[in-house]
């Protein structure tokens, strides 16, 4: 990465990547213009370290920090779904209805397993920058995404049969 | 893992539930090789569990790719006042030490140019004032009442009867020098406000104000002799001859020429010494006579200063 680029260019070129991504995970989009502004000053202020010179994996970095700072965040906030939506969720007893309240068993997921769908599949974003964002080998971040679908399955169809 | 002990193990045999969790991901992605792709098809057709978790994955994939994208609101897009500007960014790229000289430098500059402005943004004012009051003087003199108001210039000015602000120390600097520190509660304002015109007398910008203080149990006895001092030294007597009564005691508002200053300091020096062997002999003359000075802004005749006597009883 050129070590010339500013807040600007960083909003302009990866503002709607992190913008989603910090107010899917933190799900306030006041929280998430908070996190992106200091995320976009720190990336100007790391751009200007020789160090941080990158070119081909900018994007990569980018999530790197972006990745970090969200998991942080929102274990330090002990983000957790309230109890009213988390008997809701359990008491509903179609599939379909469950299906359609996707988004709220999408957030009952580990901040890394919410950030991996949310790259790789609403993104697009290759294995191999997933891989270097949350700091995992990509064998590993393969595993870990059907573990993940595995625990959503386990939530919306399992519990759902074993209840009947 | 490595394709080339890949590719004989699964052709060797058939994919098993197991052997479809490590292509899982891969086939969902419908990234898979075509051999290893056929192999997994062949196994969903028979193996039921397979195929529902399949068809189960590809549902939930289907659910997060279809989860609503947030667009960067538009006022995270543009940039705070002038940070967009293209020479801004130019800006924020110098290594950092050349900003921070260059920055520094300008601050002490702008905060340089500001002081050295100052002064001649109130010469500005005050020569507006002053246009203003020649053209209210010359407007005035056609009545006839232009004779009454006097020239104010700021080389060659004449003081004009002051208004009383009721500010506390007004015209004081805190330079003080002299036995005594001035005592808060200490009005020369008032005094000052009602100090008379001195017509055609060239006014110093900044002069000094002494204040002599003679404590005494009875000040309407030593009154008469400080307004001998007075008379006798040729001082001019702003207020009134024999000083004011005030509460507390009396006080003298003097305009004094420079060089008398210190007979005066002299004379009442004297008196208090006197005056604390006869009527308060328990008292030193340090107890009973105290003076200091300081700067006066209020605007007075080149050579003069003002002078303030002030008899007080020890109580105050």
């Amino acid at each position: 990465m050129s070590a010339t680029k500013g807040s600007d260019y960083f909003a302009r070129t990866y503002g709607d990547l992190l913008y989603d991504l910090c107010v899917s995970l933190l799900r306030n989009s006041g929280e998430a213009q908070l996190v992106l502004r200091s995320l976009l000053k720190k990336m100007t202020i790391q751009s200007k370290n020789k160090k941080n010179a990158y070119t081909k994996y900018e994007r990569a970095w980018i999530l790197r920090m972006a990745c970090e700072k969200l998991i942080h965040l929102y274990k330090q906030s002990d983000f957790q779904i309230p109890p009213e939506e988390q008997i809701k969720l359990d008491s509903n007893e179609s599939v379909s209805i469950r299906l359609k309240q996707f988004e709220s068993y999408f957030h009952r997921l580990v901040p890394e397993d919410q950030l991996l769908f949310l790259l790789k599949e609403k993104w697009k974003i290759p294995d191999t920058e997933i891989a270097m964002a949350l700091a995992i080998p990509e064998g590993s971040l393969k595993i870990q995404r059907l573990q993940a679908l595995r625990t959503l399955e386990e939530w919306i169809w399992t519990n759902h049969s074993k209840s009947h | 893992m490595d394709k080339s002990l890949e590719k004989p193990l699964e052709e060797s045999r058939p994919l098993d539930c197991f052997g479809i969790q490590s292509h899982l991901s891969e086939f969902l992605d419908e990234k898979l090789k075509s051999e290893l792709a056929d192999a997994v098809d062949g196994h969903l057709i028979h193996c039921k569990q397979c195929t529902q978790r399949n068809l189960h994955y590809t549902n939930l994939i289907e659910a997060i790719r279809s989860l609503p994208k947030h667009p960067m609101p538009q006022t995270l897009k543009k940039p705070f006042l002038f940070f967009g500007l293209p020479w801004f960014s130019k800006w924020e790229h110098l290594p950092w030490y050349i900003r921070i000289v260059a920055e520094t430098s300008g601050i002490i500059a702008i905060t340089l140019i500001g002081i050295s402005l100052v002064p001649k943004i109130r010469s500005f004012y005050e020569q507006k004032i002053e246009s203003q009051l020649r053209d209210f003087r010359e407007s005035a003199s056609g009545t006839g009442e232009g004779k009454l108001t006097p020239t104010l210039s700021r080389d060659a000015l004449v003081i004009l009867p002051a208004q009383d602000s009721g500010d506390s120390i007004d015209g004081e600097d805190e330079d003080t020098e002299g036995k005594a520190p001035p005592k808060s509660g200490d009005d020369e304002e008032d005094v000052e406000a009602n100090a008379k015109p001195f017509q055609g007398l060239a006014l110093a910008r900044q002069t000094e104000l002494w204040r002599f203080t003679l404590k005494t149990v009875s000040p309407d006895e030593l009154r008469a002799q400080v307004a001998k001092i007075i008379q006798s030294l040729k001082i001019q007597n702003v207020h009134a001859e024999n000083g004011i009564q005030v509460p507390g005691g009396i006080e003298f508002d003097l305009l004094v020429a420079k060089g008398v200053v210190p007979q005066l300091k002299e004379q009442l020096e004297k008196l208090a010494s006197q005056a604390s062997n006869t009527t308060e002999p328990n008292l030193g003359t340090t107890d009973t006579f105290s003076w200091y000075k300081v700067k006066y802004r209020q605007k007075l005749p080149e050579g003069y200063v003002k002078a303030v006597i002030w008899l007080a009883q020890p109580n105050y």
